[in-house]
């Protein structure tokens, strides 16, 4: 009951004023949470499907069902069952579900390196039916999340540098094959100039020898002549036969000199060839040894390892009183 | 949520290990050899030592930083000592005393490096060595400890265990921060209570120092607590203590080579 009546004309009406405006706020809310539900997909009827996953890292509800990239589900539930794996159960919108057939598979993925996870759906023959209502479809674990990756990094690089650690003590052993090959092909080079040496004085002495059986033949010959018809003809028969094999003799024996040259020259020029690298090769050893050291006392002042690390302090040591 | 806590723990990272300024190139080398130096002098490599501390000198001395000049004489001179070149480490050490561009730290060191060098050999000229460190030495000297063993140590080559006593006792409070210093006045003192017939006593200060050099893994201080505690064994006649204590000095002596054992067998 009104004490006083009311004359102003701004408060006139004051209470249907108020209860309006108040329906409008709630009409506005209303408005808003069904944009909302209608953007979320809340309106769109949808069908549940179950797979079972290996393992639970990375699910949990509300992650996102992509097929072909786009937004078709959400993940409902996650719970471990009784064979210790994980069920997994799907909400998909049903305008979907044509694509969503029996060997449909889901694959655990993530948004680049450092993404949220979510599950992509792959494959669905076209023959086969659409699947129905609580379907169960197959999972496709995680491919290599960064920590395999960095595994698989470490894996293969390590046997690498370890590699081109032995390597270079190999080369710079010097009881190794390398030192010992080059040397040895320095002592083969000598030895084959001192052979070529020597099968050039034997050449000298088999002309000689040769001249002088020639003269002797022909000594025996004349005498021979004085003999018989018969038996010079028989030798001037013979005579040229072995003059040729001679002068073939001496023609393959010039040739054994020239090859047994050509390989000299041959191995003079590779060691000549391989020497002037051998310094290089400890040059570079050693900056990649100081590169490695710099980066190292580096990495030891960067965070967190300046913390673990200290860096050491110069100063003199010491000695006991007791030395 | 992940993306956020990247880029924070990036941002974190990049902050707080901001690139020091480069040194110059010589500077580097120095330090570099330095360190190299003080990493094979602590793993007892004293041949690679020889080489990194001779270069750290060559390289301060280059770039006229008499400071890091002065370390790199201690430290090469203390590894002349260990190769068994006493008299290339003299020459390093002799006129660092008197050359006042060099710290004063470094001069008292190179006082007391000198007195160890001479202390078998020319005790005078040690006991000289250690008055000129002692003068040098102020109160907040940090040798005094040192010193104080070393006057002791010279005190025992004359004899005079009434000094012996007092300058180990007078180290044993110097020391608390130098555990083989510790051990070194515990082992005088015991051998000042044998001197005085006080086996007991003497066993519970060499046991003491032998817990310390155990610590710190010194196989000649080991040897010589050995030794010391033999004595003890001999004067308790105590046949079991002194049994174990012949085995272990075999046990050492079978693998290190020292001048304290009767022989130095190679192993």
């Amino acid at each position: 009951m009104k004490l006083l009546k009311e004359t102003d004309p701004r408060f006139q009406l004051l209470g249907w004023r108020v209860i309006f405006f108040v329906l409008m706020i709630v009409a506005v809310l209303l408005g808003l949470a069904a944009v909302v539900a209608l953007k979320q997909g809340m309106f769109v009827e949808k069908t549940r499907l179950h797979f079972t996953a290996t393992h639970g890292a990375g699910l949990a509800r509300g992650m996102q069902v992509r097929f072909s990239g786009f937004r078709v589900g959400v993940v409902d539930k996650v719970a471990l069952n009784e064979f210790a794996q994980v069920d997994v159960e799907i909400l998909l919108e049903s305008q979907y579900m044509k694509w969503i057939k029996a060997d449909t598979t889901a694959q655990l993925l993530q948004d680049g390196l450092m993404g949220d996870y979510y599950f992509e759906l792959l494959g669905g023959s076209p023959d086969l039916p659409v699947l129905a209502e609580d379907g169960r479809i197959r999972f496709a674990p995680m491919g290599q999340s960064i920590g395999d990756i960095a595994q698989d990094l470490k894996n293969r690089t390590l046997p690498v540098i370890d590699s081109v650690q032995d390597t270079l003590n190999y080369i710079n052993d010097p009881k190794g094959d390398v030192r010992q090959l080059v040397a040895n092909v320095r002592d083969l080079s000598a030895e084959l100039k001192q052979t070529r040496a020597q099968v050039d004085q034997v050449l000298q002495r088999v002309d000689g020898l040769l001249d002088k059986e020639a003269r002797t033949t022909l000594r025996s010959a004349d005498q021979l002549i004085l003999r018989g018809d018969a038996t010079l003809s028989q030798i001037q028969t013979r005579m040229p036969l072995i003059m040729d094999g001679v002068a073939s003799s001496v023609t393959h024996l010039e040739s054994i000199t020239r090859d047994a040259s050509a390989v000299a020259a041959q191995l003079n020029k590779t060691m000549n060839e391989v020497a002037p690298q051998l310094p290089g090769l400890v040059r570079n050893t050693d900056t990649l040894v100081r590169d490695s050291s710099e980066t190292l006392h580096g990495l030891k002042q960067s965070w967190p390892l300046n913390s673990v690390l200290p860096e050491q302090t110069l100063t003199a040591p010491v000695p006991a009183s007791h030395q | 949520m992940r993306l956020i806590v990247f880029i924070f723990t990036f941002l974190l990272m990049a902050c707080s290990s901001a690139p020091k300024d480069v040194l110059p190139a010589m500077k580097l080398r120095a330090e570099a050899a330095h360190r190299q130096a003080l990493s094979a002098t602590q793993l007892l490599r004293w041949h690679d030592a020889e080489l990194a501390w001779q270069d750290a000198l060559i390289t301060y001395q280059a770039i006229d930083d008499w400071s890091g000049q002065g370390m790199a004489r201690l430290g090469l001179a203390q590894t002349y000592e260990r190769l068994a070149k006493p008299e290339q480490a003299e020459t390093l050490l002799e006129k660092m005393p008197a050359q006042k561009f060099f710290p004063l730290a470094l001069r008292i060191q190179a006082n007391y490096q000198l007195a160890l060098l001479k202390m078998n050999q020319e005790p005078e000229k040690a006991r000289a060595y250690l008055d000129a460190a002692h003068t040098l030495c102020q109160s907040t000297c940090l040798l005094q400890g040192h010193l104080a063993n070393a006057y002791a140590r010279w005190a025992m080559q004359k004899n005079d265990w009434v000094a012996v006593e007092k300058y180990a006792l007078q180290a044993q409070n110097d020391v608390k921060n130098f555990p083989g210093e510790l051990a070194h006045a515990q082992r005088m003192l015991a051998q000042v209570a044998l001197q005085n017939k006080k086996p007991s006593q003497a066993l519970v200060l060499i046991n003491a120092a032998l817990q310390e050099n155990k610590k710190l893994a010194d196989t000649e201080a080991i040897l010589a607590d050995y030794k010391v505690l033999r004595l003890v064994a001999q004067q308790l006649a105590d046949a079991q203590l002194l049994s174990e204590v012949q085995t272990r000095i075999t046990s050492l002596c079978s693998v290190y080579v020292s001048t304290q054992c009767p022989s130095t067998p190679i192993p």
